[in-house]
This record gives C-alpha cells, structure tokens and sequence, in this order.
C-alpha cells in the first residue's frame, strides 16, 4: 500500500450523505407502514396477541436500523469511502471499523456499469457498478461528470485483455 | 457453409437406456402388478408406456435436429427440434476436457466426451454424449493441436522446455495402495448403505422386517453363532470395501506430455480428464485427520472449468497418495509451480487476538442453556457443564487452528495451509490471481494485524483468505501482487 502503490485518494461526491439519508429515510418510512398496516390488519381481524408483539417487535428493529442507517452510515461511509485507479489497477477503500481495501486489475474487469435511482437522481448522483470474473463491487454515490469519466476510463483500461481467459 | 454432421445413432439407444434406468423401481411395480385390474394400476401402466413412446419420438427427433461441425479453431453446434440454436464455441475458451466411458459405451465400443469452458451458466460446456472413439480422438486433437504452443504464450521459462514430449506416466497405484487406500476411505461401511438401501427397497416391496426379526432373534441365542456371523460379516465388508475401491481408483494413472496432464480412473466406468497445464489455475492439497496420521494426501488441480460432481470428481490427483510422493508430483506434473516447504508460522499476537475474539456462538447458546436449564446427565448444573465443554471445545480448536496455520510469499508464488482438523494447502500463481483484499476489524487494527483475501477462477470461484498476518506483511502482499504486471502477457 505504500512504494509502488499509491493509497486511492479520490471521495465520493459531496452531496452523497443527504442523498443515502434520502435514500433509506424512504426505504425506512416504506418498511414502517408495511408493519402499520399489519398491526391495523390484526387489530381489525383481532388476530392472535402474539402477531401485535411480532409487529412491536418489528417496528422496533426498523427504528434502530433507522438510527444507524439514516443517522450514522451516510457519514462514515462518505468519510472513510476512497477509490483510485491507474491504468493497471482499481483500488477500493471502505470502512473504519471494518477497514477493507481491495485491489484489482483492470484487466479483470468485465463490466462497468452507471446506474440511478429517483433519489440519486434527485441530487445528480450516480453509482458505480464494477463486475470482475469473481465478485462485483460497487461505488455508491458519484457526481455524474465524475462517474461517466470514471465509467468510461475503467472501460477504456479493462479493453486489455490477458493472454490465457 | 460448414459440413455439419449428426450425432451418432447410438444416442437414441443410449437416451431409452436412461429412461429405463430412471423409472426401472415404477416399471417393476407396475409388471409385478400385471395381473391386477386395479385402476391405479391400469393408470401406470398407460402412464409408463405413454412417457416410453413420447421419450423415443422426442429422442429421435433430437438426432434428426442436432447437428455439430468442428474446424481448426471452434465447435459449431445445431440444436432445436422447434425453436432452433446455433452456437460456436472457440477452442481457446477450452478449459479442461473429460472422457467418460460407461460399461454401456463399452459394450458398443463408443465414449462420450465433455469439453468444458470458464463461462458461467447453462452452455458452459460441449458435451457429446455418444461418438466412436475414434471421433472422440479426432476431437481431441483438433482442441489439442489449437492449444500448441505457437498459439499459447506462456512465461519465458516455459520456452526453454522441449516443446513435445512423450506420454510420460507419473503414477499408478500398487496392490498396496489399493487396500490402503480402502481403510483410509473407511470403504468397508459401504456394506452398511448397500445394506440399508436394500433391506429398505425390498421392505417395501414384501414387509421382510416382521420375517427377518423373527430369524434374528432365533440366530441371538448361540454365542457361535453370533461370533460366527460377526466374523463372517466383517469379512464381507472388508472384501467389497477393497473391491468397491478398485473399481473406482483401479486403473488409476496420472500422466502428463510437454503440454497436458492426463487422469485416468476407474474399471468399469473409465474416466479421463485432461487439462493443458497452463490451464491450472491453483493446486490443492487436503489432507483429512486420517489422512494426516496415515501421512496420505489428497491433490487437486484447479480448473477454471466445470470438474465434474463431487461424486465423480475427476481432477483429483490419486486422493491417497504419500505427501512426499503428493509433492514431488506437483513439481513433476506441473514445472510452473514450486511448492515451497518452509513455509511461515503467524506471530504469536495473531494468537492473542485469535483467542480473545469473541466467542458469539457460545454466548448464544449459553443464553439458550441458562434460560431453559435442560437436565443433562440428570445433574441440575448440567447445562453449565455443557456450557463449559463448549467453550473448552472453542479454544481447543481455535488453538489447533493457530497451529495448522502457515503460508509463504515467494517469487510469484503464494501458499497457504489452513484448517483444524482437516488440514488445506492451497497453491497459486500471482497471474492467476484475479483480485486481492485486505481487511482489519477494530481489534486487528489495535494488533497491527489483517485478513488477506485473494480470488482464483473456478468452479464456483474460489476466495481464499487468511486472517491475523503482521500488517507489514499485508501490505507486502498487496505490493507483490502488483508487481503481477510483470508476469502477465498482454494480448
């Protein structure tokens, strides 16, 4: 990670942490009413008790999964989220407390993708979708000069192929 | 356009074949019931002749649809009785080839051949199920010949190798490693399933047990009897362990040329598989508890393509072979790899660190055990001995884990070997590497320790990874991996 190979330096946009609290303050106001109307079902059919304790139980989890989801990942993720990358290699960086780099070369790269939901598209984000022959991975929020730049130059390294695939 | 050509008639004959075999229980049923007038019975009967009509138009037409062609570079195929497929498959995405000769294609002099691709998903391969031997050579050598060595650039030192060589056999098992081999796999239970599966197929049928209980009891009351039939029975079982297992591994050879190795197994089902050995993408050692006190190894090679089911798994080097004769094979077969012996041991921090992990599955089930106090061996502080043993058991073999653990760096070389019991040693090159990973929780950070993580093409991929070495030398394997550039040769 040091000498030969820089540590990926480039961030996600900046406007990334509004648009993930966007993102599963939606996801999360879907989920509760979900449980709602359940709760509302039981009551109105008057189910057995334990399907009221099983929605208690259930709004309670998505509450605290709230709190972490909107409140707290949103702002680690952007904070400790670098990437980089150089004609040969794609760098990845994620996570403080489970701190995880990943290293791969351009070569085996198969696909790159840009994608946006409504919300993404709200702030003028995109994520980066990275396939390689073993395992996919992604970069979660990207302004879209960036992201088609970045897009197009990954695709333009991967072109080179290996002898022996 | 291409001279495309049928697959051999013998398909059909082959294709009726599996249907018998998979409804044989119904059809006997059905002719042990051929007197009865029940309606159910008439139902099968109508059924099974319906299904038998219906697989043969069905086959038939499949030999009348499906066409294949092979020219110097790729397979063209034809198939479809309605909606029609072509599908041209170059040879250079060949990744291991296997031949398998049943009892039935011996008997017609015939063979099927699978040539199997990295691709994901359902067409990963090219299978022709029925085709003279002759073919299937002819086959072989166009893919062999594509693969020659004009066509392959492999590193600079392969160069140097004489580029043909004779069929050189590396190993065929003796008598001795034969009945060596069957205790290890513990082959003489197979009595017991062959037993079972029986008893249970013919209860069905006639309601043995009431009759067989009655024989039993009647054979239990003379010592010699029992003690006879003991002996006997054990007898029995070792015979067909030591007989199943030389039908399996009978026959077994290991060989390799300038280019390809070479597997043959089996007697009366033969089986070949072949790869080109710049096609082995990693080499993999296991060795069973067992095996480890017998000093028996098991060796397998790594194919990006498809290597079979795990009954019949076929790029498995002779599963019983000495480690020393394992290792030196390794370096016979495949001059590329170098298995290196003195291989690195983790600080003794990463034991620290491996000991005061949390032990989440024990604090769950202590929760369980505390709260519902079950009674074991009728004392009312069982669950807390349970408790214990378990948390014993944890640290037992979180130690025996530590000390099976040890890897090695060198040249373009990676070795890791791992495990508790069973013991793994995994073997690749850096160019075959597709991708690394380095991770630290909170705990591993405060030990300057990581987990490495690296990825190799297979069936389905292989992640390796290995938890708890020094951070510096993480950090090593990240650089070393990048200096893979050097390795590699760009198209």
């Amino acid at each position: 990670m040091e000498n030969d190979i820089q540590e990926p330096t480039l961030r996600l946009g900046d406007n990334t942490v509004p648009a993930l609290r966007w993102g599963s303050t939606i996801s999360h106001v879907i989920w509760l009413a979900v449980f709602g109307v359940f709760y509302a079902t039981s009551l109105y059919f008057s189910w057995w008790t334990w399907t009221h304790w099983i929605s208690f139980v259930l709004v309670g989890l998505t509450l605290i999964s709230a709190i972490w989801s909107i409140g707290l990942r949103p702002v680690y993720l952007h904070k400790h989220f670098r990437y980089g990358f150089t004609d040969e290699f794609l760098q990845l960086k994620s996570g403080a407390f489970h701190e995880n780099y990943e290293l791969i070369p351009m070569a085996k790269i198969q696909a790159v993708s840009t994608n946006q939901g409504p919300v993404l598209r709200r702030f003028g984000l995109y994520s980066l979708e990275i396939e390689t022959m073993g395992s996919s991975h992604g970069i979660p929020a990207l302004p879209k000069e960036v992201a088609i730049e970045v897009r197009n130059q990954i695709a333009r390294y991967a072109k080179i192929k290996e002898v022996d695939e | 356009m291409m001279d495309m050509k049928r697959y051999h008639p013998l398909s059909v004959v082959f294709d009726l074949v599996d249907f018998v075999k998979s409804f044989a229980i119904l059809a006997f049923v059905v002719v042990v019931n051929i007197s009865s007038d029940s309606w159910i019975a008439r139902l099968g009967r109508i059924l099974l002749l319906g299904s038998l009509v219906f697989s043969i138009i069905a086959s038939v037409m499949k030999w009348f649809t499906r066409k294949y062609a092979a020219d110097e570079i790729a397979f063209h195929l034809k198939t479809g009785t309605f909606e029609k497929t072509e599908r041209t498959v170059y040879f250079d995405k060949i990744q291991n080839v296997q031949r398998h000769t049943s009892f039935l294609h011996k008997l017609f002099g015939m063979t099927s051949i699978t040539f199997e691709t990295g691709t994901s998903g359902m067409n990963s391969n090219v299978k022709f199920d029925v085709l003279k031997r002759s073919e299937a050579n002819r086959l072989e050598t166009l893919v062999k010949e594509f693969m020659q060595p004009e066509n392959v650039t492999t590193e600079a030192e392969d160069e140097t190798a004489p580029l043909i060589q004779d069929r050189i056999v590396h190993f065929t098992p003796t008598r001795k490693d034969t009945i060596k081999a069957s205790f290890t796999s513990f082959s003489f239970l197979i009595i017991l399933v062959i037993g079972a599966s029986i008893f249970s197929k013919l209860d069905q049928l006639f309601n043995v047990e009431d009759y067989v209980e009655g024989w039993f009891a009647s054979i239990l009351t003379s010592g010699w009897i029992i003690a006879g039939f003991t002996g006997g029975l054990l007898v029995l079982a070792v015979t067909i362990g030591v007989v199943w297992t030389f039908v399996k591994y009978g026959n077994f050879e290991i060989a390799s040329d300038g280019e390809r190795i070479y597997i043959t197994k089996g007697i009366l089902d033969e089986t070949v598989f072949s790869i080109a050995k710049n096609r082995v993408q990693a080499v993999e050692i296991t060795q069973s508890f067992m095996k480890r006190i017998l000093g028996l190894a098991e060796v397998k090679l790594i194919s990006a393509g498809n290597i079979g089911d795990d009954e019949d798994e076929v790029s498995s080097l002779y599963p019983f072979l000495p480690v020393k004769r394992a290792y030196g094979m390794i370096a016979e077969l495949l001059p590329d790899y170098e298995v290196i012996p003195d291989m690195k041991r983790l600080p003794r921090k990463s034991l620290v660190v491996r000991l005061i992990k949390p032990y989440w599955f024990w604090g769950i089930a202590t929760i369980l055990l505390a709260y519902f106090r079950p009674e074991v061996f009728r004392l009312h502080t069982g669950w807390a001995i349970v408790s214990i043993a378990l948390l014993v058991f944890l640290i037992v073999s979180r130690l025996l884990t530590y000390w099976n653990t040890s890897y090695a760096l060198g040249g373009r070389f990676i070795q890791l070997s791992q495990g508790t019991f069973e013991k793994t040693t995994f073997l690749t090159r850096r160019e075959k590497i597709i991708e690394v990973s380095v991770k630290r929780t909170k705990l591993q950070q405060w030990f300057s320790i990581a987990t490495i993580g690296f990825i190799n093409r297979a069936k389905p991929v292989r992640h390796e990874t290995l938890a708890d070495i020094p951070i510096q030398e993480a950090q090593q394997f990240v650089e070393w991996y990048a200096k893979r550039i050097r390795d590699v040769q760009l198209q």
